[in-house]
């Protein structure tokens, strides 16, 4: 299990799409890996962020009983989601814009 | 349970003033006390996020009134709080409501944030969902439209942020093919995995298992090739990104062809890809449910072949597709082997290159009885022959090409025991002069010819052999055994050559096939040595009958 909340090459392929369409300050191909990283890393934080930044203390409490739950599947943390009125997909998307947009404005904290 | 009431301000919007009145000097003596270990200035809208823990670090004494307000208030939630959970652990089966109406419910603080999403991380149920969720927000965001079609700006050096219109159309077209035809929309894609947000329909592989459809991500296939994607070119991207989108494209077209879907049976794979572009919605349907069906128990795997790849396409504002020629240095780039369960046999199709001028698609299918088809196609405008049957391999039916096609460009190596033909050109011609006899016979007129090569006129015509290399024409017509002594035929000596672009209905569609030496010798190699061709009205007649030309 690597150390990312979203699956790492799915956060790639997004960054990577921002970086083909900014010009870079970076001298080598090392300098570039680098900022592609930590443009993934910093992705995947916001989206942590947005997601679970906004729960109260007893849906974060029910959510961690679910993570603790062995049988829990993916249709049980969407219901979660929905029970909680959380548009997860929606707060992934305007999250990932925020973000592209930062990115390609020249954001230094992207 | 604690709030503000209970800690002495009844009214939450009460003036700082109306707060010293109402504390008592005891309440507030405990809050300084408690947290009078930090120093340090904090603005009111850092409380709302703070925890009990972190608010009880808070100097009060340097908080201004207004401050001071909503440091107590958070405080009272906080507490609240902390109480909830203590009575949720002392009874778990009540429900936990708090029971604090007069204040908003705090969001969790930072240092639970981080909690809940390193146990994420590490949970793989919750994971996959938010990926998931992830991959179709990737589509969602704006990026979607020139993301998918970024190689076209690659190639064509252009470096707007926002993708033409035509990178759009190229794209919706694409997209709008592979739907009306396999039913399996972007969606179902991208929740498997197989949305290739780089720029194509293609698949990445997981879990060593290339997903449905799956044309390898450009990534991966840089990176079996040495090429950091990091670092790729703009054309190494292009090359491989076009590649796929272009084996995406017309799948259904060899496969329709392949499979001998309805309506398909004979024809080339360009006119093929003809006929799909005009078919109603009715035929496509019926088209995508006859492939579905074979596509149900498909395998897919990919192989790296062997050498260069080159056929780039643009599309122009006119929505047609145009050859560009980008130098390219890979040596070797992925391709797809997609293995077609039949019901007794399998289909093969291997897209591989050649060299960078002639990029070969072929398709190979064993068919129940153990015949081996064999499809190679050039995608240059010539008209494409249909396919070739082969004899059985005596070393069994399946699978008997995917690694040799794979990776030898033109597959005729590892397909089997197909034998060693030799290009008879000359009885070709006498087909094609049995053609034209035979129109000249119906209509009566000399006036209509047929012509084998669409596009190209007589005085196109050179007496240089081909430059193509495909090796789906010669077939069963070589086949026949006739005792007959030959007929005399009028042997032309002009031959088209297909390695000019000479225009046609696809002549912007696939870069031009320039002549190569080596690559006719090994087509050459590949065919059956003809001892005996055809020399009577009956064996013409048969072979015209194989050809589906009588």
């Amino acid at each position: 299990m690597d150390n990312y909340l979203i699956d790492r090459e799915t956060l790639g392929k997004f960054v990577d799409e921002l970086i083909n369409r900014r010009a870079l300050p970076v001298n080598s191909p090392e300098e570039l890996n680098s900022l592609r990283e930590e443009s993934i890393k910093s992705l995947d934080d916001k989206i942590g962020l947005a997601i679970f930044g906004n729960l109260t203390e007893d849906q974060n409490t029910e959510f961690n009983q679910l993570l603790d739950r062995t049988d829990a599947e993916e249709s049980d943390y969407q219901a979660f989601f929905d029970k909680i009125g959380l548009d997860v997909e929606q707060t992934i998307t305007d999250t990932m814009n925020s973000f592209g947009e930062e990115f390609l404005a020249g954001g230094q904290n992207v | 349970m604690f709030n503000s009431e209970t800690l002495g301000f009844s009214n939450p919007e009460s003036s700082p003033e109306t707060l010293n009145e109402n504390a008592t000097n005891q309440q507030r003596g405990e809050m300084v006390n408690q947290a009078a270990a930090v120093q340090g200035e904090t603005s009111q809208n850092d409380f709302a996020s703070m925890s009990l823990k972190d608010l009880m670090n808070v100097d009060p004494n340097n908080l201004s009134d207004t401050d001071l307000i909503a440091y107590i208030e958070q405080m009272a939630n906080e507490a609240n709080k902390a109480a909830a959970r203590e009575q949720a652990q002392q009874a778990p089966e009540t429900p936990q409501v708090l029971e604090t109406p007069q204040a908003p419910e705090a969001t969790i603080s930072p240092e639970e944030v981080n909690a809940t999403v390193e146990k994420t991380k590490n949970n793989s149920s919750a994971k996959g969902f938010l990926s998931k969720k992830a991959m179709a927000a990737i589509v969602a965001t704006s990026l979607l439209a020139g993301g998918t079609i970024g190689y076209f700006a690659a190639n064509t050096q252009q470096s707007s942020a926002e993708p033409t219109d035509n990178q759009v159309r190229a794209e919706q077209q694409i997209e709008n093919d592979f739907e009306s035809l396999t039913g399996y929309d972007k969606l179902d894609r991208m929740i498997d995995g197989s949305f290739e947000q780089d720029g194509n329909l293609g698949c990445y592989e997981s879990d060593g298992k290339v997903s449905q459809n799956a044309v390898g991500n450009p990534n991966l296939v840089l990176e079996e090739l040495g090429i950091d994607p990091a670092t790729a070119t703009p054309e190494q991207r292009g090359a491989v990104s076009e590649y796929m989108a272009y084996s995406m494209k017309y799948p259904a077209a060899f496969d329709a062809v392949a499979l001998g879907a309805p309506g398909f049976e004979g024809l080339s794979i360009n006119e093929a890809e003809d006929k799909i572009e005009s078919m109603t919605d009715e035929e496509k349907e019926n088209l995508q449910k006859f492939l579905q069906k074979s596509y149900e128990n498909s395998e897919y795997h990919t192989e790296t072949g062997q050498g260069l790849y080159e056929n780039h396409g643009v599309l122009d504002e006119g929505g047609d597709r145009h050859s560009i020629a980008v130098e390219s240095d890979l040596t070797g780039v992925e391709v797809l082997v997609r293995e077609t369960k039949l019901e007794d046999g399998s289909i093969v199709r291997t897209i591989v290159k050649e060299d960078c001028n002639n990029p070969v698609f072929e398709i190979e299918i064993t068919k129940p009885d153990g015949t081996i088809t064999k499809i190679t196609v050039i995608p240059t405008d010539e008209p494409t022959p249909e396919p070739t049957p082969v004899p059985p391999a005596p070393t069994g039916s399946e699978g008997t090409g995917s690694e040799g096609t794979g990776n030898e460009g033109t597959g005729s190596e590892g397909t089997g025991d197909e034998g060693t033909k030799e290009k008879d050109v000359e009885n070709t011609k006498r087909i094609d002069n049995k053609i034209d006899t035979e129109i000249e016979n119906d209509v009566d007129t000399k006036d209509i010819k047929h012509n084998p090569n669409p596009g190209v006129t007589e005085d196109q015509k050179t007496d240089k052999p081909s430059g193509d290399e495909y090796k789906g024409t010669e077939p069963q017509v070589v086949q026949n055994n006739d005792s007959k002594p030959a007929e005399k035929v009028d042997v032309k000596k002009d031959e088209n050559n297909y390695s000019e672009n000479k225009g046609g209905a696809h002549s912007n569609e696939y870069a031009p096939v320039k002549e190569n030496n080596e690559a006719q010798k090994k087509a050459d190699a590949s065919e059956t040595k003809v001892k005996d061709a055809p020399t009577s009205d009956q064996a013409v007649d048969d072979a015209l009958n194989d050809l589906g030309i009588n």
